[in-house]
């Protein structure tokens, strides 16, 4: 009885403190998520789908957490108009409050300021997003964004086993280009997310979720010098419109509705088999002023995704875990000439990816690993700049996670991924390899208050004979309260 | 069962949402055009055979194009982005090398999956008189707002020698009645013939050469420039990179301006506007600029028509429209950024075929009494 109640004991312990962790230790482990049993890999859905209606059910504890961070990247491996060295400084404060009856509030606040150092031309905050159009003036120089983004989310069970949530997300940021033109930007992101979950028995529940989002992007150039502006509205890579005048004034929109069902099934026990499935909607406009109050669309993107995941995790015994992972995303665009009403490029892109993984554990010591591969192929169509391509490539991600407990208050993680892409579909590189390093620990100082700090490196280089690299290096500590 | 109907409804419901990309696609357009010119010896009998080896120039929102046609006058493009193209052939005149042959055709709509085709018919452009031949409006590069700068110049393309006296030069901006300062008097566009009756309106500034029409005293030599200059002054002690004027041929002054720079060493052009009283100050990106004979001297009914020598417009944005009467110029030019050091020019000295668009060009530097 004895032997029984202290393997309870332990078994209990070593659950609550994995209970306990949070998205920082699985970072620190090398980013470990579905062969692991962590608070923030739990396969339902809310943390696997996204759905906050099940949040309730995902986070009983309360916490506090101040996330300061700082990256670094820079290389010569990007795009032409993307820097080649950009920092990122952020804090970030998530609070989660189990209220009772009341369901659970979850709110999160950051502050991020970035900086871009040397970029060309470009004057939009992310000039590759899936559209055909580019905003850019004459010069590269640095650009800085800087500003907040707020999240609250609530969640509760309205009745027994019927659970309904929401949240809203409300991101600003605003930018200034250092040199001429001296562009500003004003970036505003709304989006909304409401869901339904029902727990149809113990071993089977059920989610619906439906999100909105609105953003827009502002670029006022405008120089300060009160020289004349002179920017470029890019059709494709080659073909551009020149536009003068004494200020320029460039607008994107988007907008989108993604739609999103889950599932969490409990078949055996210690089996849990997840699915998510998220369709998305979406469109971007770019628009320009002719007078001062008309805008004219100059271009028009349309979105469509499907993603589909399947996660499983079984808890073979007390220390090992066993993972699974299948999915397959599709995404296609396409962008128009709003004036002539043609179509400029159709891009698909679709990935089928399967991974595998275990992780061994006892109170003392943690291994984890994944493996996972990806056949992505891509269908491109750029009509207004007659290039075409199609590529087919296998990607390859290996991750393990280390984490050794060196006393009762004080462990120590360490993760490591190899990437390896046939070809890179964002980047466009060949034979890509990346080499991700990342070291971190816990420290509890009380029972309640408790600092998770960590650095991370990765190179990424690629094999062709141009050889470019990339380096990301970032420090992250997390301070983290159990009372608040 | 219902259940499955539902949710075959619903996913249904989810993919209409989905847009489909318009069938034509952009980049594919196809263009032929053929340069013709008339090589009959006797002007009133024409004979148009193929214009080999000539320079075409496109224009259109994505910028100006050049290309040459082939041995047989034709140039085929495929594969070029939709757009209302204007274009121009030219070239040095197959048997006379001393002038030049040149043909336009305008607003060519070039579409995806209708190949456009069209003719040039050139004609030879001989000694025709005196033109507007650079503008130079926009500031050298800086940051303290200089434009003072500033000159026009002319050509004078013909054979023989001509008279600039009583010639005005007037800068034409406004949509209201001449000197006229009430908004509610808004009754025409810059440059426009607002009552048909052959007068343009919106004249703001004018001023004029010494004399009259008809008299001998400042003579223009063929194949000359004339540099007017808004201060004939050497603006390089002003701003570093901007031009010496000092020795222009004409300058600007207003008597009614005690402050207006005045170079004796330089003949004036005088102030003849009863409202405006400062040097001539043309807009640095986008204005209208009139040279006249001199003969309708009278601003505040507009001025004829057939008294006008030459006129030119030019504009910032493309997306414009052009005010300035079709008889005088049926076309902008695109004017370089302000305070960007460049300046405008016709492409060939002194050809004039009443289409800025396609006859002028924007030049790095200015290039004050010569091409």
């Amino acid at each position: 009885m004895k032997i029984k109640l202290k393997i309870l004991l332990t078994i209990l312990l070593f659950t609550s403190s994995l209970l306990l962790s949070q998205q920082s230790r699985l970072d620190a482990l090398g980013g470990l998520s579905y062969s692991i049993v962590d608070i923030d890999s739990q396969i339902d859905p809310y943390i696997m789908g996204g759905n906050p209606a099940w949040m309730v059910n995902s986070y009983t504890n309360q916490r506090l957490e101040i996330n300061p961070l700082y990256t670094n990247s820079n290389g010569n491996y990007h795009r032409l108009f993307e820097s080649g060295n950009i920092t990122n400084v952020d804090v970030s404060f998530l609070g989660i409050k189990p209220l009772g009856n009341s369901g659970t509030f979850r709110g999160y606040a950051a502050y991020n300021y970035e900086k871009q150092k040397d970029r060309y031309r470009v004057l939009t905050l992310t000039p590759y997003s899936g559209d055909a159009f580019f905003f850019t003036d004459s010069t590269s120089g640095d650009y800085r964004y800087s500003g907040p983004t707020f999240e609250f989310m609530h969640s509760l069970e309205v009745i027994d086993n019927l659970f309904i949530g929401a949240s809203v997300n409300y991101k600003i940021l605003d930018g200034l280009k250092k040199v001429y033109t001296f562009a500003e930007t004003l970036y505003r992101d709304v989006s909304a997310n409401v869901g339904v979950a029902y727990k149809l028995s113990d071993n089977l529940s059920l989610g619906i979720n439906y999100q909105i989002f609105d953003t827009q992007e502002k670029i006022l150039a405008d120089d300060v010098n009160k020289r004349n502006v002179q920017t470029f509205l890019y059709r494709g890579d080659t073909h551009r419109i020149v536009l003068n005048g004494g200020s320029q004034d460039f607008k994107i929109k988007r907008f989108g509705n993604i739609f999103g069902f889950q599932t969490q099934f409990i078949p055996v026990k210690n089996l849990t088999v997840g699915f998510d499935v998220k369709y998305q909607v979406s469109n971007s406009s770019s628009l320009f002023r002719v007078t001062s109050i008309i805008d004219t669309e100059d271009g028009y993107t349309s979105f469509d995704k499907t993603n589909i995941n399947m996660q499983a995790r079984w808890q073979l015994n007390n220390i090992v875990n066993i993972g699974f992972k299948a999915g397959y995303n599709d995404n296609n665009s396409w962008s128009k000439n709003s004036k002539h009403n043609l179509t400029l490029w159709e891009l698909g892109v679709n990935d089928i990816f399967t991974g595998v993984g275990f992780t061994y554990s006892n109170k003392k010591f943690l291994v984890g690993t994944e493996y996972e591969l990806h056949s992505i192929s891509s269908d491109s169509a750029k009509y207004i700049d007659n290039k075409f391509s199609k590529i087919s490539a296998f990607n390859h991600i290996a991750r393990i996670g280390v984490e050794t407990s060196l006393s009762e208050s004080v462990a120590l993680r360490i993760g490591y991924n190899f990437i390896f892409k046939e070809h890179d579909f964002i980047f466009g590189g060949k034979n890509v390899a990346t080499h991700f390093i990342t070291f971190g620990g816990a420290i509890k100082i009380s029972e309640t208050i408790e600092i998770e700090p960590r650095v991370e490196y990765s190179h990424t280089s690629t094999s062709n004979n141009n050889k470019r690299y990339k380096n990301n290096f970032g420090i992250y500590t997390t301070l983290r309260f159990y009372n608040f | 069962m219902k259940k499955t109907i539902l949710f075959i409804l619903l996913l249904t419901v989810l993919f209409s949402c989905k847009e489909n990309a318009p069938v034509q696609v952009d980049g594919k357009a196809e263009l032929t055009v053929l340069a013709m010119w008339n090589n009959s010896a006797i002007d009133s009998i024409k004979n148009y055979v193929p214009l080999p080896n000539a320079e075409m120039i496109l224009v259109s929102e994505y910028g100006t194009r050049i290309e040459h046609s082939d041995d047989s006058g034709m140039l085929n493009l495929t594969n070029i982005p939709s757009a209302t193209y204007q274009i121009s052939a030219r070239r040095k005149h197959p048997i006379i090398p001393d002038i030049i042959v040149v043909g336009n055709v305008v607003d060519v709509d070039v579409i995806s999956g209708s190949p456009a085709s069209d003719t040039i018919f050139t004609n030879a452009i001989s000694a025709s008189g005196i033109s507007i031949n650079e503008i130079y409006a926009g500031g050298p590069v800086n940051s303290i707002y200089f434009f003072y700068d500033q000159y026009i110049e002319l050509y004078n393309s013909s054979s023989e020698t001509k008279y600039l006296d009583g010639m005005q030069v007037l800068r034409v901006t406004s949509s209201r009645a001449y000197c006229s300062h009430h908004s509610s008097d808004v009754i025409g566009v810059p440059g426009g013939d607002w009552n048909g009756d052959g007068n343009i309106f919106g004249v703001t500034y004018a001023f004029k050469f010494p004399g009259k029409p008809g008299e001998t005293k400042y003579p223009f030599a063929p194949n000359t420039f004339k540099v007017l200059a808004q201060d004939a002054f050497d603006h390089r002690k002003a701003v570093p990179v901007s031009v010496d004027l000092s020795r222009a041929d004409w300058e600007f002054v207003s008597q009614f301006d005690a402050v207006d720079i005045d170079n004796p060493k330089v003949p004036n052009l005088y102030n003849i506007s009863d409202c405006k009283i400062s040097d001539f100050l043309i807009s640095v990106t986008s204005d209208i600029i009139l040279l006249t004979s001199g003969v309708d001297s009278v601003l505040s009914d507009g001025i004829d028509i057939t008294t006008i020598i030459d006129g030119v417009e030019y504009q910032s944005s493309g997306t414009k429209r052009i005010t300035l009467d079709s008889r005088i110029d049926r076309g902008w030019v695109q004017s370089p950024p302000k305070y960007d050091g460049k300046s405008m020019q016709r492409r060939e000295k002194g050809v004039d075929t009443n289409d800025g668009t396609l006859d002028w060009e924007i030049i790095d530097l200015p290039t004050p009494g010569w091409q």
